[in-house]
């Protein structure tokens, strides 16, 4: 099963990417009012989905059940630290697509909007976990610390998501994800809309599988590589 | 349009890399740890 799904996940999530660009580039409609601009709905809002729902998410899940002491395992430390990298690279997505949408909708590249600060504060954070895991120090030492760095950050999370509510912004209001969960897109492009998520989680999940397998295998060698150098220290204490 | 497919271009483009670079890192790890079966 574990096989299967390492070989069929990574294809499956590019395929469906793929998909997605088709549809969203040569087949739904132009919208009425955004024009060819709205073809960027299959992209920015699944990327964004990913890094905050998704991403920090899981980053905030793990590092609780790697602070509570029955679960505590280094394990949800990695895949703390593997669904924050991948994490961060799709919020820096988020707000690269974001301006290139808001360059012909607004006419600004940028604008100090509560959604869009907010957001490029969670950037700014996480990148501050990744920069705190790098500190060396013993490893529960350091999964200890970037929990508790994680868990701050998060709080931004559901700032963000009701930051368009909370202020006056210019970016606009939920369309899926909305008070009511009614939708207010429909046809193809909801359907394009629906497959972009599920392309870009799949990726998600196929990365972080990825970074997290290589997080462990990084440890195991530091672990080797100590072992290897303690065992030395003491044949040479020995022959002395 | 110009707009929408530098969207595309910057996001298929920068996940192409990270994923390449992600498969990359991992290949070498295990040929470091001498272990295939991860």
């Amino acid at each position: 099963m574990r096989k299967q799904l390492d070989r069929w996940l990574g294809p499956l999530a590019f395929v469906l990417v793929a998909l997605d660009v088709w549809l969203g580039l040569w087949i739904t409609p132009p919208d009425q009012v955004q024009g060819e601009y709205v073809r960027l709905v299959y992209v920015h809002p699944a990327v964004a989905w990913v890094a905050l729902y998704v991403a920090f998410g899981m980053a905030g899940l793990c590092s609780v059940l790697y602070l509570w002491p029955r679960t505590r395992s280094l394990a949800f430390d990695y895949a703390a630290a593997a669904a924050v990298e991948v994490g961060v690279v799709f919020t820096i997505l988020t707000c690269i697509t974001g301006a290139i949408w808001g360059r012909p909708t607004w006419g600004v590249w940028w604008t100090w909007d509560a959604r869009l600060t907010s957001t490029a504060l969670l950037a700014v954070m996480f990148l501050g976990y990744l920069a705190l895991r790098r500190v060396p120090a013993e490893p529960h030492v350091r999964a200890r610390r970037c929990a508790v760095m994680a868990l701050i950050a998060a709080v931004d999370v559901p700032i963000v998501h009701f930051s368009v509510n909370w202020w006056n912004t210019l970016h606009q209001g939920a369309t899926v994800l909305n008070a009511n969960l009614s939708p207010t897109i429909h046809g193809s492009m909801a359907w394009t809309l629906l497959l972009s998520f599920i392309a870009f989680t799949l990726l998600f999940v196929w990365m972080v599988i990825a970074r997290y397998r290589l997080e462990v295998l990084r440890h195991s060698g530091e672990r080797k590589d100590l072992d290897r150098a303690l065992s030395e220290r003491r044949a040479e204490g020995a022959e002395a | 349009m110009s707009y929408v497919i530098a969207g595309y271009v910057v996001t298929l483009t920068s996940l192409g890399l990270y994923a390449g670079s992600l498969i990359y890192h991992l290949r070498q790890a295990q040929k470091g740890q001498g272990d295939d079966h991860l």
